[in-house]
Order: C-alpha cells, then sequence, then structure tokens
C-alpha cells in the first residue's frame, strides 16, 4: 500500500536529522522533499526544544571541540564523547546558535600586525559548514570586533554583524558592517555608524525579536578600566536586522549609582558581574555581585520598553550553597524548561562546569549530582535542523 | 462497540461556570450521529466525540439537517474497521478520569495491535476524516518505527521506488557514511 507524499511528509517531519540524512537517498524525489525549504521549516519547528546542549570544549590552548548532548545525560554525567567533532588550531568562537546553525568566528594572525578573520556558518547536525572568500575579513590586530549572528525575518536571511570598537589609543571611528549570508558573492557592507562615541563592549550580540544587542558602555575611553563603569553609563544597544538601525535601551533603574566595581571581588575578576542574555523569550540581565553574594535576573517584559524592566529573582548565595565556589564562578542560564530555569555555572579556573537548578518559584537548587568531567568553555541551548545553503557555499574549514 | 463506556467525557474542569455550561452540553448532547462508513455500517457516535472530526464538522456545515434528522454523515474513505479503532482512542482520550500513565499504557497497547498496514490505513483514514490528535499520534508513532531503520526499509514501507543509479547511491552512501544505521 502506497502513502501519499503529503503523509510522507508529515511523517519525516518528526525524525532526528541523522535519519533524514539516511533517508534522503531513498529516492530523488524524497530527497528533494526533505531539501525543500518548507519542509525543512517544518521540521525545525517540531525538533525538540530546550533539549540539547552544544558544548565547547577545550583540550589544549588553540585546539578545541564540540559536543552535543542532551539534559539528562549531562545530568547523568553520561555525556557521549565528542558527537560532534570539528576542530582547528585557531582561535575561533561561538557568537551565537540559531535554528540549528552555529555561527564561527576565525581569528588568525599571520602577520603581525594583521588579524584575519573568517565567518563560517556550521551546521553540527548535517554536519556541513557555509563559508566564502568574500565573508573574510583582515583588520588590525589591536583592533577586537564585537560580533552577533542573527535571522532578519524581514528578507529572511541569515545576517552577521561586526562592530569595530574605538580603540583607546588610535582615533577611529565606530565603524559597523554587516553580512548577510545568502551567496558565494555576498560580503560585507558597512552601515550606520555604532551609536555610541566610545564604546566598550561586553559580550557577543544577544538575538531576539529580530535584533542583535550588546551591552556596552558609552563612556569606554574616558575610564581607564572597565570596572569603573557605573550602571548608568551602560546600555543595551540594539541592532535592528530588519531596517538595520540602532537603538538604545537603558538598563533598570534601581541599578543606578552603582560601579561595576561595586560588584567584583577585588581578589578576584574571573567573573564578569553583568551579562545579557535571553530567557523565556525575554531580554534578560544577569547580575552577579561578588562582594554581597547576591545572584539577581532582571528582565525585560516588553521588548523596547524601558519601564518594563522587573527583577525576577534575587537571592543570597549562601541559601544556594555553593558560595564556596561563587568567587571563581559566572552563573549562564542555558535552558528554560517549562517549570522553571536551568542554569549552568562555569567555572574559569579549573575549566569544569556544575549544574544548578531553579525549578518553579526560582528560590531552590540542587547541588549538581556531578560535577561534569568534561572542561567546557561555551554551553549553548541547541535544536537540531536541515538548515542549509546553497552547495557552492559548502566548505572546508577554514 | 460503540456502546463500551458510559459517556462520562467531560474535560477538566477548570471554574464552576464553565463546569455548568459543560453538564448542560454534555446533557444536551446526549445526543448521538450517525455515521456510516465506506463498507456500509452505521454507527451511533455520542456527539461530543464525533465533532471532533474535521469531516463531519464539514459536512454538518454544508448540510445541518443531518445533526438532527436520521440521515448518516457519509465517511467516503473510512471502513467499519478503521472507524471503530479511530473511536475506541478517541473515546479513551476523552475519558475525564484517564491519567496520563493510562494513556500512555492504552496508546502503547493501541499501537502494538496493529501491524504496518494497519497503521498505514489508520493513518489515511484519520487523515481523511481530519483528526488532528489521532493523526499526529500516529505520524509520531510511525517515525519511531523507522527511525533507526535502513533505506531500503523505509523504501517498502512508503512503497518509494529508488531511482538513483548504483553509482550514485554509492557515492551518496560514502559521503554520509557517518548517518548509517549501523551508527545509531
Amino acid at each position: 500500500m502506497l502513502v501519499c507524499d503529503d503523509l510522507v511528509i508529515e511523517i519525516l517531519s518528526w525524525l532526528p536529522v541523522k535519519s533524514l540524512v539516511r533517508f534522503m537517498h531513498a529516492s530523488k524525489s524524497l530527497n528533494s522533499f526533505i531539501s525543500d525549504l518548507s519542509f525543512v521549516k517544518l521540521h525545525l519547528e517540531r525538533s525538540p526544544k530546550n533539549a540539547k546542549l552544544l558544548i565547547e570544549c577545550f583540550v589544549v590552548p588553540m585546539y578545541n571541540f564540540f559536543v552535543s548532548c542532551d539534559i539528562p545525560s549531562l545530568l547523568d554525567n553520561t555525556i557521549p564523547f565528542a558527537l560532534y567533532v570539528k576542530h582547528w588550531e585557531t582561535l575561533c568562537f561561538v557568537t551565537e546558535i540559531l535554528q540549528g546553525l552555529v555561527c564561527l568566528v576565525n581569528r588568525h594572525c599571520r602577520i603581525n600586525d594583521l588579524a584575519f578573520y573568517s565567518v563560517n556558518l556550521w551546521n553540527p547536525a548535517t554536519r556541513k559548514t557555509f563559508g566564502s572568500n568574500n565573508w573574510k575579513f583582515i583588520l588590525e590586530i589591536d583592533t577586537y570586533p564585537a560580533f552577533g549572528f542573527g535571522y532578519d525575518n524581514l528578507s529572511n536571511t541569515y545576517k552577521v554583524a561586526a562592530f569595530l570598537p574605538n580603540n583607546s589609543y588610535l582615533q577611529s571611528s565606530n565603524e559597523s558592517y554587516v553580512l548577510t549570508a545568502t551567496t558565494y558573492e555576498s560580503c560585507w557592507r558597512e552601515i550606520e555608524c555604532f551609536p555610541t562615541a566610545a564604546a566598550h563592549i561586553l559580550n557577543e550580540g544577544v538575538y531576539i525579536h529580530n535584533t542583535l544587542n550588546w551591552l556596552g558602555s558609552t563612556h569606554g575611553t574616558n575610564k581607564p578600566r572597565s570596572d569603573d563603569i557605573k550602571f548608568d553609563e551602560l546600555n543595551i544597544i540594539s541592532l535592528d536586522l530588519g531596517n538595520e538601525t540602532y537603538t538604545q535601551f537603558l538598563l533598570p533603574r534601581a541599578l543606578y549609582g552603582f560601579r561595576l566595581s561595586d560588584f567584583y571581588n577585588l581578589n578576584n575578576y574571573i567573573c564578569e558581574p553583568i551579562t545579557i542574555g535571553v530567557v523565556k523569550d525575554c531580554l534578560s540581565l544577569f547580575l552577579q555581585n561578588c562582594t554581597n553574594n547576591h545572584f539577581s535576573l532582571w528582565q525585560m517584559k516588553e521588548f523596547g520598553d524601558q519601564k518594563s524592566w522587573t527583577q525576577l529573582v534575587n537571592i543570597l548565595v549562601p541559601d544556594l550553597e555553593f558560595c564556596d565556589i561563587w568567587n571563581t564562578v559566572n552563573l549562564v542560564p542555558l535552558c528554560t524548561f517549562e517549570d522553571g530555569h536551568i542554569f549552568m555555572v562555569q567555572s574559569h579556573c579549573q575549566l569544569q562546569s556544575f549544574v544548578f537548578f531553579y525549578r518553579g518559584s526560582l528560590t531552590t537548587t540542587e547541588r549538581p549530582k556531578v560535577p561534569c568531567s568534561i572542561s567546557w568553555i561555551c554551553p549553548l541551548d541547541y535544536v537540531e535542523s536541515l538548515v542549509s545553503f546553497d552547495h557552492n557555499l559548502e566548505t572546508y574549514f577554514p | 462497540m460503540a456502546e463500551e463506556t458510559e459517556s462520562t467525557k467531560t474535560e477538566p474542569l477548570k471554574t464552576a461556570e464553565e463546569e455548568f455550561k459543560k453538564l448542560e452540553i454534555t446533557e444536551e448532547e446526549e445526543s448521538e450521529l450517525k455515521l456510516e462508513t465506506s463498507d456500509h455500517v452505521t454507527f451511533m457516535v455520542e456527539a461530543s466525540i464525533a465533532m471532533k472530526f474535521g469531516a463531519v464538522q464539514q459536512y454538518l456545515e454544508v448540510s445541518p439537517a443531518a445533526s438532527a434528522s436520521a440521515t448518516a454523515i457519509p465517511l467516503h474513505n473510512v471502513a467499519s474497521r478503521e472507524l471503530i479503532l479511530i473511536l475506541e482512542y478517541y473515546r479513551m482520550h476523552d475519558w475525564v478520569d484517564a491519567g496520563e500513565r493510562d494513556l500512555k499504557e492504552f496508546d502503547e497497547r493501541f499501537l502494538k495491535d496493529l501491524n504496518y498496514e494497519e497503521l498505514k490505513e489508520l493513518l489515511l483514514a484519520a487523515n481523511y476524516l481530519n483528526v488532528e490528535k489521532l493523526f499526529n499520534f500516529l505520524t509520531k508513532s510511525i517515525a519511531n518505527i523507522i527511525r533507526n531503520k535502513d533505506v531500503e526499509f523505509v523504501r517498502t514501507f512508503f512503497g518509494i521506488d529508488n531511482d538513483y543509479t548504483p553509482e550514485e547511491e554509492a557515492a551518496y552512501r560514502e559521503e554520509n557514511a557517518w548517518a548509517g544505521v549501523k551508527f545509531v
């Protein structure tokens, strides 16, 4: 008995990517069904959310690889060893994972005072990497751009943004570039300048609501040290991917008057006292105070409305029973479950991570069952997808 | 088959008011609809269940008189064997006292009793009737059956003709060896 095409598509849309890659060569028509954009979208919609993490592992300096694992195996400490192996011998960092695509930026210094950057989009599930010579660029070695990766719903394209900060010694403009990653020919375009006169950017771009968001200080160059920055001088700088213009949002008023240095433990500069991210579809601030041992979480309930900042969590760390490692870790929220949150605590010292939960009321936590044996730097929420590009873009890194 | 349980199919209730409304509806809808399958068997089905079938709703929109009259609503692409299964599924899933575990056990048993051909027939019937819950349950279950199988199984299962040349297939296999069934 034959099952008609529509029904086959419905059935296939529930399958993991690995099975689909295998079934693609059942026939040419099935292959074109699975490669079709509408199927890729349907499959992405149905791919389990908040189920997997992509962990960037770190073996020896300049040599890293990635592991994808599901949450239960993380908790049981049965992480499969190097499922998605990909390693580079040059410095490489992940800016964001979106729809199963990882944006990798590779920095390579071949000539003394020049740094070569190349941008690649990698789909770990299909094991394909996409890139183009036109996506590369060269900068002076002491310029460190801030990157962001997002999907523009208006043009239905992936965009990578790079912003070249003002160097405090060399007077340069706040140039800002966008790459629309569609074809081999597409290349970096200059867009409106980054809005702040002299910005000090604290993170990679965070994607939410068709925008990329950075946390930055508007008075960067006036201050000799970044920890001297006041919270009222910090802004969220938001790039709308549709019209490629910037807007800025203020931080919650309750934070005004404090300085970043108020949040540092003077003996320890390891923790980032403030980071931004996305929790439950809202732009969120994570504040880790190492002097009074508080952790707080703020959310901008209505994106773009500065008055909608709401404090969701404010806890004294001894409650969490991990004050012993508090000064050496960063709390990074990873997944949001139906019933609460999971936070990952990263330690930069021993390159070890611990898992903590905040469930329901967000006031309780559990001791990690097992500190995981894998050293990682960058665990990220990850959804498997079939997202792909033109064959011309398929490339072998770098 | 149609008269196996008392019709106690109210959904979990939120407010007293809602509860009241629900009671009214169930009382009112103790009425049944007459459905006729492709093999000319007629079924008296509780309206609350029959109205979950998109095909029935559509029929009644066109000819509303059928709900009150004794005319049977024809289901051209559903045989009595499938309709019995579909009713069994919906009666269980509508049963207010059924816990999550009961439903899980029921679903497992439901699947175990079906062979591949029956499963496909049932999927076609569910598709024709336009019953979302069962349709999703069936497509997911079939996906689970095939997910770790090889290409040959999938071809036979769906009746797909292989139009690749042996060379093309070998090249594809080599390129995507990592996705091969033996690594699952």
